[in-house]
């Protein structure tokens, strides 16, 4: 069986959601999974860093760090990892136009077969997960804060999320 | 038996930003000629553009230390970070069971020009570490200082990898020399990072490496401007 394919998208300001998904990240790879990680683009990045000057370092150097998913990144995925910071939902302005995309290769039937995990807090973790299970994506749940700073649950989801993608790539179709 | 790998042979990549020479196999150059030497499995010398670099992406089970010659290096990782390094640093990043990292050259004026290895670690799911470790200029004009080796080295490495290898660092003014026994059974690797330099005899230019087995001695002398050389002491 070829590697397993983990893509972990997320938005972040501060850093806080970057470092989760980035444990989720790790946890992936412990499992031996080759992960992508994209991060939700701002629409405007130099506004974004003038309306948030506390976490102008972090916006600038993420900026330069990572691209936005693409569709070929979510079609080449066995399991998607979604991380949004708390307040933030799939229909915030930075996130539409992934969820949308998402919603409509879901529609296609394209992501069948995949796996999916959302990482996050309370509602928000809930609405990731409810429009990625929409798409037709089979979501691990678990909640990557339920211990220190989340990373450790974090890193075990990441483990899940390939467990689950492994096993469906292993059901007959 | 001594086998050259001239700087000319090597493999170059150009992806505008990033200007590469491998040495061995290594992303979309697949070389069996080339895939490595005993343990020491990438040997890569990169020039990467001012505020650009490698961003997020994962390792497994790898031993990977990076050597600036010249510039800023910025890097993250899962475990820790920011750390800025620069000439007369190693960074030795054990990745163990997995590790995210980025990295970046730290200057938006002036590119960065590093030496890039990768060493096979001796067991897998190793737990993941980073060091960096400042080396003092005098510590390597004109003798062997080692950089990284196993953590039961009879001299204390700069910093510790998880394999029965050893790195040592020496800066060669014209005509100087330094040797290093080969115990029965070991081999070594010797890579002129900068200037020239002359290996039991052989002369080697910048960019060139060489594998040594079956020689109970080496001796490296500094060419005519001197050199800077990379020796890898390995099973």
């Amino acid at each position: 069986m070829a590697q397993t394919v983990v893509v972990v998208t997320f938005y972040s300001r501060g850093g806080t959601t970057e470092r989760v998904a980035t444990a989720a990240a790790v946890g992936a790879v412990q499992a031996r999974a080759g992960i992508r990680m994209r991060r939700l683009a701002d629409a405007d990045p130099a506004a974004t860093i003038q309306r948030y000057p506390e976490a102008q370092e972090s916006l600038t150097r993420m900026h330069r760090e990572y691209v936005p998913p693409r569709e070929a990144d979510l079609l080449a995925a066995d399991a998607l990892i979604v991380g949004l910071p708390d307040g933030m939902t799939p229909a915030s302005a930075e996130c539409s136009g992934y969820f949308d995309m998402l919603a409509r290769l879901g529609a296609d039937g394209r992501l069948a077969g995949k796996a999916a995990a959302a990482v996050g807090s309370g509602a928000t973790v809930d609405a990731i997960a409810g429009a990625l299970s929409a798409a037709g994506l089979t979501v691990v749940t678990g909640d990557p804060r339920s211990t220190g700073d989340g990373t450790e649950a974090a890193i075990a989801l990441g483990r899940r999320v390939v467990a689950a993608a492994e096993s469906q790539r292993r059901a007959p179709s | 038996m001594i086998t050259i790998r001239k700087s000319d042979s090597r493999f170059k990549a150009d992806r505008g930003w990033l200007k590469s020479a491998f040495t061995f196999s290594f992303a979309d150059y697949d070389d069996p000629a080339h895939a490595g030497f005993r343990s020491l499995r990438v040997m890569n010398e990169d020039r990467i553009s001012p505020g650009k670099g490698f961003g997020p992406h994962a390792h497994r089970d790898m031993e990977i230390i990076t050597y600036v010659l010249e510039g800023k290096l910025l890097h993250r990782d899962s475990m820790s970070g920011p750390h800025t390094m620069g000439p007369n640093e190693i960074q030795t990043m054990s990745a163990g069971n997995g590790v995210v990292h980025s990295e970046f050259n730290a200057s938006q004026t002036e590119p960065v020009h590093l030496v890039q290895i990768w060493i096979e670690p001796s067991a897998e799911d190793l737990p993941p570490s980073y060091q960096q470790v400042a080396v003092e200029p005098s510590a390597k004009r004109g003798r062997l200082h080692l950089l990284a080796g196993p953590a039961d080295s009879r001299q204390m490495p700069a910093t510790t990898i998880n394999q029965d290898a050893r790195l040592y660092v020496s800066e060669l003014a014209a005509g100087e020399a330094v040797s290093q026994e080969l115990a029965s059974g070991r081999h070594a690797w010797v890579q002129v990072v900068r200037g020239e330099a002359s290996l039991n005899g052989q002369p080697l230019h910048e960019g060139d490496g060489a594998s040594v087995s079956g020689e109970p001695r080496i001796e490296v002398t500094g060419g005519a401007a001197g050199g800077e050389i990379l020796l890898f002491d390995l099973a």
